[in-house]
């Protein structure tokens, strides 16, 4: 028997934890013994010793780095912005026959995409993209925001700290210091949700400096601001349809040179907002903002939801990787021959499927910032993945969220075994695409029955990073 | 490069070379060596995956584990943990891999669930609430929070781990592997103790 080669940290909480989880069964432990001694025949056999590079293996498995917000399975599109395309397709879906096919849809979007105009991520500039989530009667705003500076890379994810109930007024205001904050602000237009805040004391903070956010309402601007401080709130209505899912945002933004904030109380996962329960906060001061420099590589859970007081921001020498798979660098260098970058996506999903293939795919295209050309490579291999038997099918006849006319192409979804239980025949991807544009404007994921419906309202945006905020 | 001889027998000071040495016969196909391997440190490799995936694929997972902790004996560095931290940073992997594929369903599944409680590093928690409940229901609490959470709490519990091993198994610093256990443990005492996170039931109608 091996002793316990170190100290042992035993607590309570680790003993109590220990005891919920069942050990392997005898019967349990000799399946497990007969498939390391049927595996361990082969390993002496054939392979290499060494086959993953690195203290357990991690370089060669690809960890997940990303900062993860777990909910993030969908996300902004980074295609061309819709009059751009506009000005290229001149009807390009409608200009196809009634009978066309999934891969024909697919096709003329990749040559839409192939088209637009694309500055590349360069260091000291950032690329912010914002979406919206609705799930069945609830709204979650999403902002992402990836830099690359000094050899570095950084992203930070946030969301709306809330499941917002639809048809609810309500406001979002962002408070945050950071390198970006400025120009994000110089990039914001009515209706985005992103709001800044900056002291002087901010102009000192590192650009690995965490940042703080908080949330108020529109109504709760009191007191005289504090010397050096401003508020900017963007006051976030939410005016929407139920039944065509649209979704809309008020266009007022105001200044006032600081504030104390006061803060709804909001609370519940469901997105429950509790009405007339309103507690004061300070302003957030620049002393009590996170400061991390001295450990920048630190990952923030992985897939926990940004909070508003623990928004990471990371930074990692490899770099986040786009969905647990790439990195900007990686993004930037993907294949813009459809063949070639079906097969890259085939072995970087993990298995040997289409279908898994096709969810990464979606995922590129609904998340990743991508360069024009991989992006009309990425619908082009998706029509490759329908031709080869991957089952797709085209509705011309659907709508956009906001109940415009769409042109859907569908995939089925595939599940791994473990979750094949949870499986329905109606579970699957909706690409939406504008028709007259050929745009991708929103992916709808059906699960279990309920509609994710992700749609974006911004498109790519790149702006350079001031140098003091 | 060592030579493979088998000491399983260890005294204080000598942490590291008998883990090497086992690791490295096992690695060369010593079936003994492989065995003691694994049958010392299943139990604890079984429980982090039979917390991810259902019964029998946390076997082959804990299986697949040790297949390819032989297959890569060349990279177990003593210095840098024990046997159990590198077996089960290799079962990490395992799952980390499984997530990947399985990531924006589980994503997508976990959302809909609206599973997950949402609180800053700095809260404080009574995590006498985990060790005084009971197993069925840390049991059950387990499988609400997130896969990576379950990772952090079952790695350090079933390796019964401190700061250094856990950080080795989660490939991150020290300081990372004892916020992100000091995060999990109160996301799972405010699954235990659902009063303390205030807002009513947040686990309704999922």
């Amino acid at each position: 028997m091996v002793d316990d080669p170190q100290q042992p940290h035993t607590d309570d909480v680790a003993r109590a934890i220990r005891a919920a989880i069942d050990p392997p069964s005898p019967a349990a432990t000799e399946r497990i013994a007969q498939r390391i001694a049927a595996g361990a025949n082969t390993v002496r056999a054939g392979s290499t010793p060494a086959r993953h590079r690195g203290w357990t293996g991690r370089a060669a498995l690809r960890p997940l780095v990303a900062t993860g917000v777990v909910a993030i399975a969908i996300g902004i599109a980074l295609l061309a912005p819709g009059e751009d395309g506009a000005k290229r397709g001149g009807g390009a879906l409608l200009q196809l026959g009634p009978d066309a096919a999934a891969a024909d849809v697919l096709h003329t979007a990749g040559a839409a995409a192939g088209g637009a105009s694309w500055t590349p991520l360069k260091a000291g500039q950032f690329f912010a993209t914002r979406r919206t989530e609705i799930v069945d009667d609830r709204i979650r705003v999403v902002t992402r925001t990836w830099t690359a500076r000094d050899g570095s890379q950084y992203e930070r994810s946030t969301q709306s700290p809330v499941l917002v109930p639809k048809g609810t007024e309500f406001w979002v205001p962002v408070v945050e210091c950071g390198p970006s904050a400025v120009a994000e602000r110089a990039l914001a237009k009515p209706g985005d949700v992103v709001a800044s805040l900056a002291t002087a004391a901010c102009a000192n903070e590192p650009i690995t400096g965490g940042f703080v956010t908080t949330s108020t309402t529109a109504s709760d601007i009191r007191d005289v601001p504090p010397a050096g401080a401003f508020v900017e709130l963007v006051p976030w209505t939410l005016a929407v349809d139920v039944s065509a899912r649209a979704l809309r945002y008020g266009v007022e933004v105001r200044e006032r040179a600081g504030a104390q904030l006061v803060s709804p109380d909001v609370r519940g996962e469901r997105g429950v907002i509790e009405s007339a329960e309103f507690s004061t906060i300070e302003l957030p001061l620049a002393t009590r903002w996170a400061r991390r420099v001295s450990e920048p590589e630190i990952v923030v859970d992985q897939d926990v939801e940004s909070s508003p007081d623990a928004g990471p921001i990371v930074e990692n020498t490899t770099g986040p990787r786009w969905n647990d798979v790439f990195t900007v660098a990686d993004l930037a260098a993907l294949p813009t021959d459809p063949a070639r970058l079906a097969e890259r996506l085939r072995v970087e999903s993990g298995t040997t499927t289409d279908a898994a293939a096709i969810q990464l795919a979606v995922g590129l295209l609904t998340e990743a910032p991508l360069a024009p050309k991989v992006g009309a490579a990425t619908f082009d291999a998706l029509a490759l993945f329908t031709k080869r038997g991957e089952a797709a099918s085209v509705d011309r006849n659907t709508t956009l969220p906001d109940g415009s006319p769409a042109v859907a192409v569908s995939f089925q979804l595939e599940y791994p075994k473990r979750l094949e239980y949870l499986a329905r025949d109606d579970d699957a991807y909706r690409l939406l695409f504008e028709p007259r544009t050929a745009t991708l404007r929103a992916v709808v994921t059906r699960f279990d029955g309920e509609d994710v419906v992700t749609e974006w309202a911004a498109p790519r945006r790149v702006a350079r990073i001031p140098s003091r905020v | 490069m060592a030579t493979p001889v088998v000491h399983t027998t260890r005294v204080a000071g000598d942490v590291g070379s008998g883990d090497l040495a086992l690791i490295h016969a096992a690695g060369r196909g010593d079936v003994p060596a492989q065995e003691r391997l694994w049958r010392t440190h299943v139990d604890a490799v079984y429980r982090v995956c039979a917390t991810q995936l259902a019964s029998h694929d946390a076997e082959d997972a804990a299986a697949d584990t040790f297949l390819a902790a032989f297959a890569s004996w060349a990279t177990f560095d003593a210095s840098r943990g024990t046997a159990r931290s590198w077996l089960l940073g290799i079962a990490a992997n395992q799952m980390r891999l499984r997530w990947r594929r399985d990531r924006r369903l589980t994503a997508t599944l976990e959302r809909i669930r609206g599973s997950r409680s949402r609180s800053s590093d700095h809260v404080p928690f009574d995590d006498r609430v985990i060790a005084r409940a009971d197993a069925r229901s840390v049991r059950v609490a387990l499988d609400q929070l997130s896969a990576s959470d379950r990772l952090v709490l079952v790695s350090q519990a079933a390796g019964d781990l401190g700061p250094d091993e856990l950080a080795a198994v989660l490939g991150c610093t020290s300081g990372a592997a004892k916020v992100r256990l000091h995060r999990a443990r109160m996301r799972l005492a405010a699954v235990l103790a659902p009063e303390r996170s205030s807002g009513g039931d947040s686990h309704h109608g999922g």
